[in-house]
C-alpha cells in the first residue's frame, strides 16, 4: 500500500480513536501491519532525541519539550507515554504530511527501557539521554543489569549519548565510545561521605565486580566513584550542577546558570540538569534555557495538595516496586519541620499487571520516618499487613503506627484524629483511591 | 549461636535482608542468644563456626563473582551441609550449589557440586511470577515470587510442588531442592517473612542445635495476616484463571 494512504488511514483512526476514548497504539499497529517498514519510508527530521532511565524520564521529557517549544522549535513527542513501537508509529505518522515528511523540527521520545531496542530497529535517535538505572519494577524488569543489557541493544553507531556520569552502571554505556556528553552534580552540602541507603548497588563495579570506592554520595549509588579493579570512574562532566539548595529550591549549572525550581529534591536537580544539557547540545543558548525553566511548574500531577476536613495535606505519588522513588517521597515528609502524619497506601501493586510481590518494601528507607516530628503513621490498603511487618523493624514506637486496611476508614482517621500536616505516599495505581475521598486543592 | 549472612552486600537483590532481620528477632523471641556475622567478597570464611547460613539473590554477573570466591570452600561447605547444619539459599544463589552454570553466552562456570543438578541461564528470557507451593516441611501452602532467567536440570530432591509459578525447568511443577537441612529455592518474598510456617520450621531446626531447646508458640499477628492476604489473593487468581 502507498505510504500516503497508510498515513491518511493512521490519522483517521487516531481521530476516531480520540472521539471514542481509545488509546494511541491501535492506529500504529494497523499501519505496521500494512507496511512493517513504514517508519523507514517517512522523512524524519534531523534531530531525534530519546530519553530513557528508571526514574525521571517523564519529567525530563516534559521539561525538554517545554524548553524547545519556548524557543520556537516545533516538536513531536509521545506525551501520552505511548513508548512502545505501535504508539510511537501513531505519533510519528500523525505528525507527517501526506507526502511522508515529519513536520516537526525535532522528535522527542520518552523511551521505555525494555522497548527501546525494538523501536530503534525502525529508526535511530541522534541523541540518547540516559538518566539512571535503579531497582525498578523488578517483577517485570528483572534487575538493573538485566535492563542495562537490554538498553545496550538499543544503542546504535552514530548516536550521541548524553549520560549521567554519577551513575556507575549508566556510565558503562560510554565505555569505548567517543560521542558521549556527561552530566553530573558536584560535591554539595547535602552530599554524604557514606552510603545512607538500605542497600548499595554501587558497592561493586558493574563492569568487573571489584570493590568500588566513593569520594561522596548524593543518594544510593549516585555519586563520585572509582573502581579498585578495572579503573572505571566518574567521568569529567561538561554539564555540572556546581551549586544547589534543597531548602531554597535552586540549582546553578556550570557556575553561571541559576535556575529557580518550583519543586525541590536532588532527583529533580538531575532531571533539570539533563534537560539543560540536551537542550544546549541542540543549540539553545544557556540563558534561554534558564528563562524557560525558571519557576516552571510540572504538569505531571505527581504532587497533589488536598484538604480533608480541617486538615491540609500533600499526596506524594511514588512508584510501588521502586524503592528510590519511595525514599524520595519519604525525604520530603521528613524534611518538613512541622508535625506531620505520614500515610502509606499499598493496595494494588501495579495498575498494569497483578502481583502480590512485596519484597521491595525491605529496600525502602522507612527507618527515616522514626523522626520525632512524624507524630503518627497510617498504613492502609490490601497489603497494610506487609507494611506493618516492615514498619515493626523501623525503630518506631508501635503506639504511633495505625494499621487500617480499608482506605476509606484510614481517611476518616486522618480527618478526625491524625495530628499535624498530612503526607500520603503511594503509587499511581492507588492514588485515586485517596483523591476520590479528599478535596483536591492544587497539582504540580 | 552464630548465624552467617553470606554476601550480604551483593546478594541482596530482592529485599532478602528481610529474611535475616525477621529471623534474628524470631530466634531472640525464643530466648536464643544470636550473633549474625556478614561475610562477603574478599573475606576469609570458616564455615564450621555457624549454626545457620543464609545467602540471597544477585544479578547474574554478581553471582559469578561470588561463585569464584566461594569455590575454594566447596569441601568445607559440603561437609557442613552433610552434618545437617541448616542453610537457606534463595534466588539464584541456590544455583551455585549444583555442578555447573552455563551462562547466557554459553560459557560454563564450575559449580560447588554439593548436588548433581546443572543450571542453564537464558540471555533473553526471564521467568517471573507469583507462586503457591506445597512442601513436606510444613502443612501450610507456601507463597512468594520467582524472578530468574535459569533452568535447573536433574534436581533429585525438589523442595516444592507448585500450584502456581515457574518450576526448576519449564516442564516441571517441582521447584528448588533440599539436601539434609539445606534448602535451595528461587522463591523470594522474602520467603521467611511471607511464610510464617517456613519461618517456624527454620527457627526449630536452628533451635534444636542448642541443648534443652523447646519451641514456644508465639503469634506474629501482622506476619500471619500478611501471609493470608497474599495466599487469598493468589488462590483467587488461580481459581479465576
Amino acid at each position: 500500500m502507498k505510504t500516503s494512504i497508510i498515513i491518511l488511514l493512521c490519522k483517521l483512526l487516531r481521530v476516531i480513536g480520540k472521539l471514542v476514548g481509545k488509546g494511541s497504539s491501535l492506529p500504529g499497529r494497523i499501519a505496521l501491519k500494512l507496511d512493517p517498514n513504514i517508519l523507514k519510508k517517512i522523512k524524519l527530521p534531523d534531530e531525534i532525541v530519546a530519553v530513557t532511565g528508571s526514574n525521571g524520564k517523564t519529567s525530563t521529557v516534559e521539561m525538554i519539550a517545554h524548553v524547545l517549544k519556548s524557543n520556537g522549535k516545533k516538536i513531536a513527542y509521545n506525551k501520552e507515554g505511548s513508548n512502545q513501537i505501535e504508539g510511537v508509529t501513531t505519533f510519528l505518522l500523525n505528525d507527517c504530511t501526506l507526502g511522508g515528511r515529519v513536520k516537526s523540527d525535532i522528535i522527542l521520545m520518552e523511551s521505555d527501557e525494555r522497548f527501546a531496542r525494538h523501536t530503534f530497529k525502525h529508526f535511530t535517535p541522534t541523541h540518547y539521554v540516559i538518566t539512571n538505572l535503579y531497582r525498578d519494577q523488578m517483577t517485570r524488569n528483572g534487575h538493573p543489569e538485566w535492563v542495562y543489557d537490554i538498553v545496550g541493544e538499543s544503542i546504535h553507531e552514530g548516536t550521541h549519548l548524553v549520560l549521567n556520569a554519577d551513575d556507575p552502571l549508566v556510565s558503562c554505556f560510554g565505555l569505548g565510545k567517543e560521542a558521549v556528553t556527561w552530566f553530573g552534580v558536584d560535591r554539595l552540602p547535602f552530599s554524604t561521605d557514606r552510603n545512607t541507603s538500605l542497600y548499595h548497588d554501587g558497592r561493586y563495579c558493574p563492569n568487573c565486580k571489584s570493590r568500588m570506592e566513593y569520594d561522596y554520595y548524593h543518594y544510593n549509588h549516585i555519586g563520585s566513584y572509582h573502581c579498585t579493579g578495572c579503573g572505571l570512574h566518574r567521568n569529567n562532566t561538561t554539564y555540572t550542577v556546581t551549586d544547589a539548595s534543597l531548602k531554597d529550591s535552586y540549582i546553578e549549572i556550570n557556575g553561571k546558570y541559576h535556575i529557580d525550581l518550583s519543586f525541590s529534591g536532588i532527583y529533580h536537580f538531575y532531571n533539570t540538569l539533563a534537560t539543560f544539557a540536551i537542550c544546549n547540545i541542540l543549540g539553545i543558548p544557556g540563558e534561554q534555557i534558564v528563562s524557560a525553566l525558571n519557576g516552571y511548574q510540572m504538569k505531571s500531577g505527581r504532587i497533589v495538595k488536598f484538604a480533608v476536613g480541617e486538615k491540609e495535606g500533600t499526596l506524594l505519588t511514588s512508584k510501588h516496586e521502586n524503592s528510590i522513588s519511595y525514599d524520595q517521597s519519604i525525604r520530603v515528609a521528613v524534611q518538613d519541620e512541622r508535625d506531620v502524619t505520614v500515610t502509606v497506601i499499598v493496595d494494588a501493586i501495579s495498575r498494569k499487571y497483578f502481583t502480590s510481590e512485596t519484597s521491595w518494601l525491605w529496600d525502602i528507607d522507612f527507618e527515616l520516618l522514626a523522626a520525632d516530628h512524624v507524630k503518627e503513621i497510617i498504613l492502609t490498603g490490601r497489603y497494610c499487613n506487609d507494611l506493618a511487618v516492615r514498619f515493626s523493624y523501623c525503630g518506631i514506637d508501635s503506639q504511633r503506627i495505625h494499621v487500617i486496611e480499608d482506605i476509606g476508614e484510614a481517611v476518616t482517621y486522618m480527618k478526625d484524629k491524625a495530628p499535624g500536616y498530612q503526607y500520603v505516599i503511594t503509587c499511581f495505581s492507588d492514588k485515586e483511591k485517596l483523591l476520590e475521598k479528599v478535596e483536591k486543592r492544587a497539582e504540580e | 549461636m552464630k548465624l552467617l549472612f553470606l554476601y550480604y552486600d551483593i546478594m541482596n537483590l530482592y529485599g532478602e535482608t528481610g529474611n535475616m532481620r525477621v529471623l534474628e528477632r524470631h530466634l531472640r523471641d525464643q530466648g536464643l542468644e544470636i550473633k549474625i556475622e556478614g561475610k562477603t567478597l574478599g573475606d576469609d570464611i570458616d564455615f564450621s563456626q555457624y549454626d545457620f547460613i543464609y545467602c540471597g539473590s544477585g544479578t547474574e554477573r554478581s553471582q559469578k563473582a561470588v561463585l569464584r570466591h566461594l569455590l575454594p570452600y566447596r569441601e568445607q561447605l559440603a561437609a557442613v551441609a552433610e552434618n545437617g547444619v541448616p542453610m537457606l539459599f534463595t534466588g539464584n544463589s541456590c544455583e551455585m550449589l549444583g555442578k555447573s552454570i552455563t551462562d547466557g553466552k554459553g560459557t560454563v562456570h564450575e559449580g560447588l557440586g554439593l548436588l548433581g543438578f546443572t543450571v542453564t541461564e537464558l540471555a533473553d528470557t526471564r521467568f517471573t511470577g507469583d507462586v503457591i507451593a506445597t512442601t513436606e516441611l510444613v502443612e501450610a501452602p507456601v507463597v512468594g515470587f520467582i524472578n530468574k532467567c535459569s533452568l535447573l536440570q536433574n534436581v533429585d530432591s525438589p523442595l516444592f510442588q507448585l500450584q502456581m509459578g515457574h518450576g526448576n525447568t519449564q516442564d516441571t511443577k517441582e521447584e528448588g531442592f533440599r539436601f539434609h537441612n539445606l534448602l535451595g529455592t528461587h522463591l523470594i518474598g522474602p520467603l521467611l517473612v511471607k511464610n510464617p510456617a517456613v519461618m517456624e520450621w527454620v527457627v526449630n531446626v536452628i533451635g534444636e542445635r542448642q541443648e534443652g531447646f523447646s519451641y514456644r508458640t508465639i503469634h506474629y499477628e501482622y506476619e500471619e495476616k500478611a501471609y493470608l492476604t497474599t495466599y487469598t489473593a493468589l488462590k483467587q487468581r488461580l481459581n479465576t484463571k
